[in-house]
């Protein structure tokens, strides 16, 4: 039998396929499942035996009113740092705990990344934040390091200000760990959540007040677009080291079998 | 004899009927208008499709009237061919959206099937009946 044929007769079983599975589809009104949405959801944590729910809303009005208060106006991209502090430490707890609430005084948070919006979000979380004497009755630990392992003591928000001037992809890297059990993770953003010109960019436009009207708009398009992905994108699409769910087989196999039955009808008929 | 009367005819219809779909799909492509939709039928507003639709049509009701002739046959046969063409991408298009389900994994029997349900742009609708095109290509064979 030529090839040509056969393809011919294949091509003819898609057409016929098409327009059956597209006439059982009509008549039968069947409606795609919705999507599950990416929800973002709360920091559940225990202080003093009370069980918290922090919400990103809450840890974000406690970290513009700090920054406000340093420095009279909060930088653009706040936001973005915020979310993406949020969403390591959401990563990280569950790894830690794997389910259970911990203990705010068993919360300890090692950041990489020297900058004001991201160090208020943890201390907020862990209790360590400026102010924070009458919103927690117990408090965790947490620390800036830097990547060649300085310790920041100075945490106040004009010197992470400054300190963020020079940051990179590199510097997401926050590690979350137990107290208690010594058990700990590390939350590493994936660089190319950032595009290629981003920190460039930020330092331009942020720092240097030299940017351009044009440079300016890109910028917040782009940590608009980070910060997008750090509240909506499933963490094997932003952190390091964390595998995308495999395809359910059976449907692989399905797919498989419906491939072969098309050849293998093409060549009977 | 018959046949071609009655084949002409069929596709001087069918000629006018993608004529006024593709015309429609190149008012709804142009700026500032939005598509249309209507029950299981949806035109799409893209300018090239309707242009490439519309001059299918052309052909094809050009080609209508001297079915009998090697010439009317083959232009009414390349009319078809260029609906086939865009009604082949919409296929295509729909075959490779049924398989994964937007999230990185494969789509459930009902997305699946969901896929292929309405709406259905006019090239696909019109695609089975330009098929009897064959037939007059075997007619004139013989």
């Amino acid at each position: 039998m030529k090839v040509g044929k056969i393809g011919i007769k294949a091509l003819v079983l898609v057409l016929i396929m098409f327009y059956a599975l597209a006439a059982i589809a009509w008549v039968t009104g069947v409606e795609a499942p919705e999507e599950e949405e990416f929800e973002l959801g709360e920091v559940t944590i225990e202080d003093n035996g009370t069980e918290l729910a922090i919400s990103i809303d809450e840890v974000s009005e406690y970290v513009t009113e700090k920054i406000e208060d340093a420095m009279g106006s909060v930088p653009e991209d706040m936001e973005m740092f915020v979310s993406g502090a949020y969403r390591a430490t959401l990563l990280g707890i569950s790894e830690v705990w794997e389910g259970e609430v911990p203990s705010r005084d068993d919360i300890k948070i090692v950041s990489s990344l020297p900058e004001p919006a991201s160090a208020l979000c943890f201390q907020y979380i862990t209790g360590t934040g400026p102010s924070m004497e009458n919103l927690r009755a117990e408090n965790g630990v947490f620390e800036i390091v830097l990547q060649d392992g300085t310790l920041v003591e100075n945490t106040s928000v004009q010197h992470l200000y400054e300190l963020s001037k020079n940051i990179t992809a590199d510097d997401w890297k926050f590690e979350i760990s137990s107290i208690s059990t010594g058990e700990s993770f590390v939350v590493e953003v994936k660089g190319d959540v950032f595009p290629e010109d981003f920190f460039g960019l930020r330092e331009k436009v942020v720092f240097g007040q030299t940017a351009s009207e044009k440079e300016g708009q890109e910028f917040t398009w782009e940590w608009s677009d980070i910060n997008d992905g750090f509240q909506g994108f499933e963490d094997y699409e932003i952190f390091e080291g964390l595998e995308e769910p495999a395809p359910d087989s059976a449907t692989i196999v399905a797919l498989i079998a419906v491939i072969l039955a098309i050849v293998i009808l093409a060549l009977i008929i | 004899m018959m046949k071609f009367k009655l084949g002409s005819a069929y596709f001087a219809i069918l000629g006018v009927i993608t004529l006024a779909f593709g015309g429609l799909e190149v008012v709804t492509g142009l700026p500032g208008i939005e598509g249309l939709s209507t029950g299981a039928l949806e035109i799409p507003p893209d300018l090239w499709r309707g242009i490439i639709i519309f001059f299918a049509g052309a052909f094809i009701t050009a080609g209508a009237f001297k079915l009998r002739d090697i010439h009317g046959l083959g232009m009414s046969t390349f009319g078809s061919i260029m609906l086939w063409i865009i009604a082949g991408c919409d296929i295509f298009t729909r075959i490779m959206e049924s398989i994964p389900n937007g999230a990185g994994g494969l789509n459930s029997l009902e997305g699946f099937l969901a896929t292929y349900g309405p709406p259905y742009s006019p090239a696909l609708f019109l695609l089975p009946f330009s098929l009897v095109i064959f037939y007059f290509i075997k007619e004139v064979e013989k």
